[in-house]
């Protein structure tokens, strides 16, 4: 374990963060330039809906990463509970903003693209309601970390919230095959290989992970930024107490 | 010109494509604009913090944060017990 604590330093997370950081808001820029390129100009309308299935290359991405972003907050919460590196908690305190916007562009996106098809901007089916409780924990984790000044219960309370709320993640996913719902089921990540052309995978493929990288950017820079703002706020107590 | 229009008008459903493309891009940007002036703001108030007492501050501040706060000089402080 003595190598791994090397990286509950945070003076080491600075440091390795800061040679990582170009290159991944670089990768950034090429997978999301190319695949928004190829969403809208290149990829073909969808045989059955047209051109409004271009929406299907941001929702997509938003949704998966959403769910992707809450599990790596989980991850990171246990981390913290188990072996209290501060690192750890820094991580799913940055991750929680990250998610709850994809959470809410999966939810607007899906919004936009399902009145032309459905005919319904909103419909409180096993999805959707589940994605939506999914938006309300990310809010929820936010408002309670912010609540609790003490740094400790804050992050002890967040990593339980964060934990209880990983449950949510297997009924996302199901909620397509358990319940009757408007919502269609899963075209790539489906047993058999996708069921979706290249022209249109690809787009799809880049900005999926062109919005992992994305994340990742941010989530450094959002680590940075809590590290500089703790010590920040470390410093003005101790001047205030002379 | 006309394929232009005809691209715009996205077999009519600009109303729902653009909007999401705007919203999503939009979100991201601004997200990033916002992480960004807070990074550089607390980075510019620890600065100034630090140059009031630099090491006395330092220390006291990594001795005050051992668990989840984080604190010290960049480097030099090793926070597990």
């Amino acid at each position: 374990m003595a190598g791994l604590h090397r990286f509950a330093n945070p003076g080491t997370f600075v440091r390795i963060s800061a040679k990582v950081l170009p290159w991944l808001a670089g990768l950034t820029a090429i997978l999301i330039g190319v695949g928004l390129y190829q969403a809208l100009l290149v990829a073909p309308p969808e045989a059955y809906q047209g051109n409004v299935a271009r929406i299907m290359y941001l929702h997509v991405p938003s949704a998966w990463n959403a769910m992707m972003i809450y599990g790596a907050m989980a991850v990171a919460s246990a981390t913290w509970l188990i072996w209290k590196h501060p690192v750890a908690d820094v991580a799913a305190q940055a991750s929680a903003p990250i998610g709850a916007m994809f959470t809410l562009t999966a939810l607007l996106t899906g919004s936009l693209w399902g009145k032309p098809t459905w005919g319904t901007f909103w419909v409180w089916d096993a999805r959707i309601t589940s994605v939506t409780i999914m938006l309300f924990i990310y809010f929820g984790y936010i408002a309670l970390r912010a609540a609790i000044e003490d740094g400790e219960r804050s992050a002890k309370a967040g990593a339980i919230l964060a934990l209880v709320g990983s449950v949510n993640l297997p009924i996302i996913h199901y909620s397509v095959v358990w319940w009757n719902t408007l919502h269609q089921p899963a075209s790539v990540l489906r047993a058999g290989g996708p069921a979706i052309v290249a022209s249109m995978l690809v787009p799809l493929l880049l900005l999926a992970c062109g919005f992992t990288t994305y994340y990742l950017t941010l989530l450094i820079w959002r680590m940075q930024r809590e590290i500089v703002g703790r010590r920040v706020r470390s410093l003005r107590v101790l001047q205030a107490q002379g | 010109m006309d394929a232009i229009s005809d691209y715009l008008a996205m077999g009519g459903f600009a109303a729902y494509v653009w909007p999401a493309y705007v919203i999503t891009v939009g979100a991201m940007v601004g997200m990033i604009v916002v992480t960004l002036r807070d990074l550089r703001r607390d980075r510019k108030a620890l600065a100034e913090l630090e140059a009031q007492n630099p090491m006395r501050n330092a220390r006291r501040a990594a001795r005050a944060t051992q668990t989840t706060g984080i604190a010290g000089p960049e480097g030099d402080d090793r926070i597990d017990p």
